[in-house]
């Protein structure tokens, strides 16, 4: 056992996550609603739906579904700990009320900004954690975003320098072509649901 | 003696002619033509000459001999004699093989005896064995596993000579097959010799080979895997309790290993050696092992491989020092000792539920609990007030469910050493310790569910699962306890307020309990659930009581036999009182569904039952659907909607009724439907029905009509040895089409067209067939609407069904329709039915289904749309494509791969179609492919890419439904690992930019897809792939 | 006063760092992202040739060497820790067509020198004004001057510890060898030969973030004060502009133009005092990336992480002059002086930009002889030019 930073961090239990509120589509359908008459279904028909597509209830383009704080939460909260097999959500890593999305259909680009926090204030993988989280919003984010992630202020002993890193696009941007870094942020992005 | 000589000869060249030569020479033995001592002498010539490989084979011919003899033949004289001429071979070491063959061969003597055995090892003992080549040690290893099998005393009684000089013999062996037997001699030794004096020397030729880091050539003639040689060697290490003092510091050693699969193998050896070992050795060790097992549980996550063996390895432990233990153990125990330890240091972690060690400490105490009555006793006990105490001092709610889930495992713990009710395994002498605490915990689950706020969901979903587990212990809870559970269940479960998860949660603890106490169940829950139904549909709506949600939930609790045998009496009742009080069909449709939906979800009913539920079920609802049509009243029953119910309600019942019965249902609905005589299917006014419904006249009314459902059912559930109750099949299948080309509505029309399918594939005779096909062929001829097409349609895959070759006729005259300028797109999407699943006409409702028939329909449209499609109009390709998609579609994709490399063509046009069906579909075939042998779509690479990008990201007016665009995104998502990197490498840069757009979908769920694909192109060619 | 554009050439498939206009020939060379660099004509806007191969890792910067005869230079530097040194003969004709080359003469970029030293990213690469000396700064906090004895034998002739961060740009005063640096430690420093020794002659504060870009005050622009001698702009991710002024004398040929005799005088004392005289108004809400200074109209445009260009124009006659007030009073005046005069919202779309360039107009539909363009490159891997109506 290499000694860990943080051996025994507090966890988060994974039902107290934030989710989003189930809406009709995802719902389950009750046996008795879903049981429709055989003959409702006449493949002859043009506008029969197929199996395959038919899980899909929310067909119409019109209701369009904006990037929220929620999706960036979904998108990093599974991501896993460089040090844990637990994940940065249940570690409180990163946390609902410190993601901000500005997606503005007038302005030609957004801006997200999401504050995380580490498990210890003196954790040496701080960096880590945060180019982690930056990879994978820009990986995952349209183009359109300009992605703002800092260390939360006052939870690292060290965090004006590591926001300055983190905020330094050309430094980032070199850090992605280190392969070892590279292979902890894969690593931190394999657990992603 | 010419055999020894055409012996030598064939040895090498030809071993099979060498062995008859031996097997003839034996049974010249037997037959006392020739005597074996002749034979010796015989061979003395070459067993002095200067070619070490003539003794040898000289030697081969004697073993070989000696191979082929029968226990018999050999007398008390010979064997001695042979045993000391070969022994004496031993010590001319050619050949060594061949007389350890021969030595082997005569331990199966009747005559060979310990006196033997002794000199035969003696003579061993003085082999200098690692300087031979594998198959030779073999040889000998075998040899000595003769004797140790037949002479163990012989050898016993050699003593140290043996055990030492084994030693000597055996060191060093690496061979994987020799390995094998010598395990297996070295167990016997440690378990049965007296090997006090040598321990050290025994712990070094066996625990040498640990761990076991062998890989099997691919090759490997004898298949021995290193999880073999892993147990067997586990099974010496683990034989004698003298390897304690050695074994246990050098595993704690290697378990530092940074190798997952040697750590295992050493957790697994200390459960092994923990077991066998015993509670006087294993109390000295159990501290030190504590001491080291402990962090595998604790810095893991608690939930990987390691961690479960690590508790298990703690486990054995306290299984081993619970021997011969049957109360609580006394302080001064070993058992209590150990546990001590483990409950001290678990206890100080627990005191922080939330943090990340808490979760392995609780699952530590609850795993150890389960070695015994007495360990699960000391560990309750010891930690559970001090438990109580820490959740009464929590304060936060996040706090106190951490906790609580530590607890749910303690009965879980209980469970497993007390048994649930529905064990029959006797209950331990100890008594449960939890019962002590009983009243306080039901106390504190009961306020946890139902004194906390109902904001507190993972809280109460905890408490409810414990209360669950807590009602589940064997003779815990007293019934009225359990029924107070059932009380506060069913609240919850009927309180729309609560989220759906809770709800749920609710239901399925009501339902494990069903199992065991049912009547609490059926006493409690039903009245409770069915006060909730209304009476009316206008009830439901006035007074706001949804009835759905309440059936549903009745369904999931009814699944035992005396339970719904409750709920089909109650339900029955209220849909009397819902007619009566005179409702429209969703409300009786509902409750009948919900019968249907539990008879779907039980497991097989007895013949009584089928029956019993057909006489309660079927006449009365029946007559209750006609019997208005005919005599005035409410006709709701007769409602399409509600008549699809029914008429699945007859199937499923009339489905598991026997031969004979059905014979008598068959033979009522016919009386009904078609011969107009009275019917017992009709319980009362059968007179008056007889006489004027006619539900199979050209002008029988909308609903007379739509009840012809129950004659299909009927006909679809039956064994299609039961024959028809008609004078002429054919005529009456020619009404049935003569009246499915003008149906009342869609119900009907379906109806009559799976009721031609059923008479065609299940009852037409040779004779009858010639009837069909000018049937058909009239229909082809004249074919002008769509009724026709459907009709043809659904005769095609009846007789396909059945293999027919008339049937592939029909089929090719419906791809031909595919360019028929009105009915072309019609018959495209028919092709669904052609090999699609339809819910009666199947094997499992007694239709004759050929193997192989989809591969025929393949095999024969595929081809000819092909190449239709190369001089098919614009307007006919879509036609064919969608045909094209809609076979592919159900047909299994092992199939399509062969003819792929000519499809595929055709399947990139069809991503470019309209039709969002015929795209999805397409894509998902594509999707398939990839997936099971992406190399037929190696050559296409590009362009498959580019079209699923397009697929994937063009969307709005013109564009793709979302669904296209998921399905198409998770396709590219199967490409990289599925192909070579290079391959995919120079689409990586593109699939990424172009796939941001995909990123800005409108659609979250669409993203999400995006997302998920996008990583795994990016992580192509990556350092960490 | 609108930007218009003239031709978006999508030269790579990853982010371009940085562009270099030829300093004669109608020529681009860009450095990217995807390791390699680009040559694109300014008479059509089509690209010439790739350069490629030479660097492992992304190339962060290029530079044209002045003052060559026959053939283009261009001193590439990468995060792979080295600079290189590539060469390409030009025959004039070539210069005149705007070197529309044939397929083969590709393989005419000769990877020449490879320059290592550096212990890791190098971000900056520059030319003195006569060529001879080439200057690189690094990750590593260190800034090196290498000097060409002849040809493709390079020397260390001096390397600068003076940051204590990441040094993000080097540049050469246009007459002067004089050598600015500009880093992450918010700081900016110059620096001279003092005797065969380099010294850091000026630390220059007031930034309050990285300092992205330094350029110098060509010496042809209409506001160019010889009295005053060139200045110096800066722009940071503090996203502020600021111009920079050498007030007093310096040690060394101070304001006596080109070809001034180092000063002999023994421990003649090099400490120049340079103060700033402007901050340009504030156009930019997230970092500012680069600035460039037109030695045609003086104007200076700068671009960012907003995606915007921004151009600022001095007004001559409120302009202070060399020497008259000082302090924050003339800064402020200095300030007054400057009027954005054209701002452009997503001149990449939605991307970043990280470099622009002023440079000559070639193509046929120039306007004389002095009309110029701006050449922007961004994440999206364009090179975008522009035309100041």
């Amino acid at each position: 056992m290499e000694n860990l930073q943080n051996a025994n961090p507090t966890i988060l239990n994974l039902s107290d996550l934030p989710t989003r509120k189930p809406t009709a589509s995802t719902k389950p359908k009750s046996a008795l609603t879903s049981l429709a008459p055989s003959y409702a279904n006449d493949p002859f028909a043009p506008s029969s739906v197929p199996e395959l597509v038919s899980d899909d209830s929310e067909d119409d383009d019109s209701v369009v579904e904006s990037i929220d704080a929620q999706e960036i939460y979904d998108l990093v909260s599974t991501m896993c700990d460089p040090e844990h097999p637990i994940t940065l959500g249940e570690l409180a890593v990163v946390n609902l009320d410190h993601i901000t999305v500005q997606d503005d259909p007038e302005e030609l680009t957004g801006l997200i900004t999401l504050e995380f926090t580490p498990t210890i204030t003196h954790c040496h993988l701080a960096t880590v954690i945060g180019l982690g989280l930056v990879v994978r919003l820009q990986q995952a984010l349209p183009p359109r975003f300009r992605i703002d992630v800092r260390c939360r202020e006052g939870t690292h002993t060290t965090d004006r320098q590591l926001n300055k890193q983190l905020a330094d696009k050309e430094r980032v941007m070199s850090a992605l072509e280190n392969e070892t870094l590279m292979g902890l942020v894969g690593k931190m992005i394999e657990t992603c649901k | 003696m010419k055999e020894a000589a055409l012996y030598m000869h064939h040895a090498e060249k030809d071993p099979l002619e060498a062995k008859k030569i031996a097997h003839d020479t034996a049974k010249r033995i037997e037959s006392r033509e020739l005597k074996l001592l002749e034979l010796v002498q015989s061979l003395g010539e070459y067993l002095t000459d200067d070619d070490t490989t003539v003794r040898a084979k000289a030697i081969g011919y004697l073993s070989a001999v000696l191979g082929e003899l029968g226990p018999k033949s050999l007398s008390r004289q010979q064997v001695p004699v042979i045993t000391q001429f070969l022994s004496d071979r031993l010590e001319d070491e050619t050949g060594l093989k061949e007389v350890a063959t021969g030595l082997t061969s005569l331990t199966k003597m009747n005559f060979f005896g310990n006196a033997e055995a002794t000199r035969i090892m003696a003579a061993l003992l003085g082999v200098d064995l690692p300087k031979h080549p594998p198959t030779t040690r073999f040889a000998v290893l075998t040899l000595i596993d003769a004797l140790m099998s037949g002479n163990r005393d012989a050898l016993k009684a050699m003593g140290d000579k043996f055990v030492t000089g084994l030693a000597d013999l055996v060191g060093g062996e690496k061979d994987p097959r020799n390995l094998m037997i010598l395990f297996s001699v070295m167990k016997v030794i440690l378990v049965e010799f007296d090997i006090v004096r040598h321990t050290e020397l025994m712990f070094d030729i066996v625990y040498c080979y640990f761990p076991i880091t062998f890989r099997p050539p691919p090759d490997d003639p004898y298949g021995i895997t290193a999880q073999d040689l892993k147990n067997r060697l586990r099974e010496c290490i683990a034989s004698t309790h003298y390897f304690a003092g050695q074994v246990f510091p050098s595993l704690i050693e290697k378990l530092d290993s940074t190798s997952q699969n040697v750590k295992m193998d050493v957790l697994q050896t200390m459960a092994a050696c923990a077991l066998s070992y015993g509670p006087t050795t294993m109390s000295a060790q159990s501290s030190q092992l504590w001491d080291a097992v402990k962090f595998e549980v604790l810095n893991s996550a608690g939930e990987d491989d390691l961690a479960n063996e690590a508790l298990q390895t703690l486990k054995a432990i306290a299984t081993c020092l619970s021997k011969g233990l049957t109360t609580v153990p006394p302080a001064n125990t070993p058992l209590a000792r150990y546990l001590k330890a483990i409950v001290k240091e678990c206890l100080e972690l627990l005191k922080e539920p939330q943090q990340k060690q808490a979760k392995p400490a609780g699952q530590i105490l609850a795993t150890v609990a389960t070695a015994s009555a007495p360990a699960c006793a000391f560990i309750i006990q010891s930690t559970l007030p001090a438990l109580l105490l820490i959740y009464s001092d929590a304060g936060i709610i996040a706090k106190q469910r951490a906790l609580m889930q530590c607890l749910n495992r303690f009965f879980e713990s209980a469970i497993a050493v007390y048994g649930s009710w529905t064990d029959v395994s006797a209950a331990p002498g100890i008594e449960n310790p939890l019962e002590e605490h009983r009243e306080k915990l039901f106390g504190i689950y009961s306020q946890a569910l139902m004194g906390s706020n109902k904001e507190e969901t993972s809280f109460r979903l905890t408490a409810m699962r414990g209360l669950g587990k807590l009602c589940d212990i064997r003779r815990f809870l007293a019934d009225n306890e359990i029924g107070m559970v059932v009380q506060y269940l069913d609240e919850i479960a009927l309180d729309r307020e609560e989220k759906d998860e809770v709800r749920d949660e609710a239901l399925q603890n009501l339902r494990k309990i069903s199992k065991f106490k049912s009547s609490l169940i059926m006493q409690i829950t039903f009245p409770a659930f069915m006060a909730q139904l209304p009476d009316s549909e206008q009830e439901s709506k006035e007074e706001n009581k949804p009835y759905l949600g309440t059936l549903e939930a009745l369904a999931k609790l009814s699944l035992e036999r005396p339970v719904f045998e409750v709920l089909l009496t109650r339900l029955l009742n209220k849909l009397e009182v819902v007619l009566s009080a005179g409702s429209g069909p969703e409300y009786p449709r509902a409750i009948l569904a919900t019968i249907l939906h539990v008879l779907q979800q039980r497991s097989q009913s007895t013949l009584e039952d089928t029956k019993a539920y057909y006489n309660r079920l079927i006449p009365p609802l029946l007559t209750k659907t006609v019997v208005p049509l005919v005599a005035g009243g409410s006709a709701v029953l007769a409602d399409d909607s509600v008549l699809d119910v029914t008429g699945r309600l007859v199937r499923i019942i009339t489905h598991e009724l026997d031969a004979e019965n059905q014979e008598m249902v068959m033979r009522s609905v016919f009386e009904l439907f078609v011969n107009h005589s009275p019917s017992n299917i009709i319980t009362e006014n059968a007179g008056i029905v007889a006489s004027t419904f006619r539900p199979l006249d050209k002008d029988a009314s909308k609903e007379a009509a739509g009840s012809t459902v129950i004659l299909t059912s009927i006909l679809a559930a039956s064994r299609r040895e039961i024959s028809l109750p008609v004078e002429r099949v054919p005529s009456f299948l020619a009404h049935i089409i003569e009246l499915a080309q003008t149906p009342k509505s869609a119900a009907h029309r379906l109806s009559l067209l799976r009721l031609i399918a059923l008479v065609i594939n299940k009852w037409t005779t040779t004779a009858d067939s010639v009837a069909v096909k000018e049937q058909s062929q009239a229909l082809l001829s004249s074919i002008s609407n769509m009724e026709q097409l459907r009709i043809l349609f659904w005769i095609a895959t009846a007789l396909l069904l059945r293999g027919d070759k008339y049937g592939s006729e029909v089929m090719l005259h419906l791809v031909e329709l595919l360019s028929h300028a009105e009915l072309g797109a019609t018959a495209a999407r028919g092709f669904a039915v052609l090999l699609g699943h339809d819910e009666f006409l199947n094997a499992e409702n007694f239709a004759v289904v050929r193997l192989l028939y989809k591969q025929r329909v393949f095999s024969q449209c595929v081809p000819q749309i092909i190449d239709m499609f190369k001089k098919a109009d614009s307007q006919t390709k879509p036609n064919l494509l969608t045909a094209l998609s809609n076979i592919l579609r159900s047909v299994p994709s092992t199939i399509i791969t062969a003819s792929l490399p000519s499809l595929l063509p055709l399947l990139l046009q069809s991503i470019e179609l309209h039709d969002a069906d015929v795209k999805a579909a397409t894509i998902s075939t594509l999707e398939i492919t990839i997936l099971e042998n992406a190399d037929v779509v190696k050559e296409h690479v590009a362009g498959v890419i580019t079209r699923l990008l397009k697929a994937a990201c063009d969307r709005g007016e013109e564009g793709n439904t979302p669904a296209v665009r998921k399905s198409a995104l998770r396709c590219l998502r199967a490409f990289p690992g599925k192909l070579r990197g290079e391959l995919l490498l120079p689409y990586k840069r593109t699939v990424l930019k172009q796939l941001q757009l995909a990123l800005d979908d409108p659609k979250r769920t669409v993203r999400k897809e995006a997302v998920d694909t996008r990583v795994k192109w990016w992580a192509l060619g990556e350092p960490d792939e | 006063m609108p930007l218009q554009k003239l031709a978006s050439v999508s030269a790579h498939t990853d982010r371009i760092w940085q562009c270099a206009p030829h300093p004669t020939l109608p020529l681009l060379a860009t450095a990217s992202g995807d390791k390699s660099s680009r040559i694109i004509s300014l008479l059509t806007y089509n690209t010439l040739s790739t350069i490629d191969g030479g660097h492992k890792r992304s190339i962060r910067s290029v530079a044209w060497k002045p003052n060559t005869r026959g053939e283009s230079v261009l001193a590439s530097g990468s995060f792979d820790a080295t600079a290189g040194i590539w060469r390409r003969y030009e025959d004039d004709s070539g210069a005149a067509t705007g070197g529309e080359y044939n397929d083969e003469e590709d393989e005419e970029w000769r990877f020449a020198v490879v320059l290592d030293g550096h212990e890791s990213e190098i971000k900056s690469v520059a030319w003195s004004a006569g060529g001879s000396f080439l200057a690189t700064c690094s990750r590593d906090k260190s800034v090196w001057v290498w000097e060409e004895l002849d040809d493709d034998n390079f020397e260390t002739v001096a390397v600068m510890q003076e940051h204590t961060q990441d040094v993000k740009c080097v540049t050469w005063h246009p007459e002067e060898i004089l050598l600015a640096s500009a880093s992450y430690d918010d700081t900016i420093r110059l620096y001279r030969e003092d005797l065969d020794d380099w010294v850091c002659c000026t630390l220059l504060e007031g930034h309050e973030s990285t300092v992205w870009c330094i350029t110098f005050e060509p010496l042809t622009t209409p506001n160019y004060d010889a009295k005053r001698g060139a200045r110096l702009a800066s722009c940071s991710d503090d996203k502020t502009v600021r111009i920079w002024t050498r007030v007093g004398q310096s040690g060394v040929g101070a304001g006596q133009g080109a070809g001034a005799p180092p000063s002999i005088l023994r421990g003649a004392p090099v400490e120049e005092n340079w103060t700033c005289s402007a901050i340009l108004p504030k156009a930019h809400d997230r970092s500012i990336y680069s600035i460039s200074w037109s030695p045609r109209t003086g104007r200076i445009a700068s671009c960012g992480g907003d995606g915007k260009i921004v151009i600022y124009e001095e007004d001559k006659t409120s302009a202070p002059g060399a020497m008259e007030v000082d302090g924050d009073a003339k800064a402020e005046q200095g300030s007054k002086a400057w009027k954005i005069v054209a701002e452009l919202k997503g001149a990449h779309g939605v991307y970043e930009i990280n470099n622009v360039a002023w440079s000559k107009r070639y193509d046929k539909d120039k306007r004389g002889e002095d009309d110029e363009i701006i050449v922007s490159v961004g994440d999206d891997g364009n090179v975008n030019i522009w035309a100041v109506e």
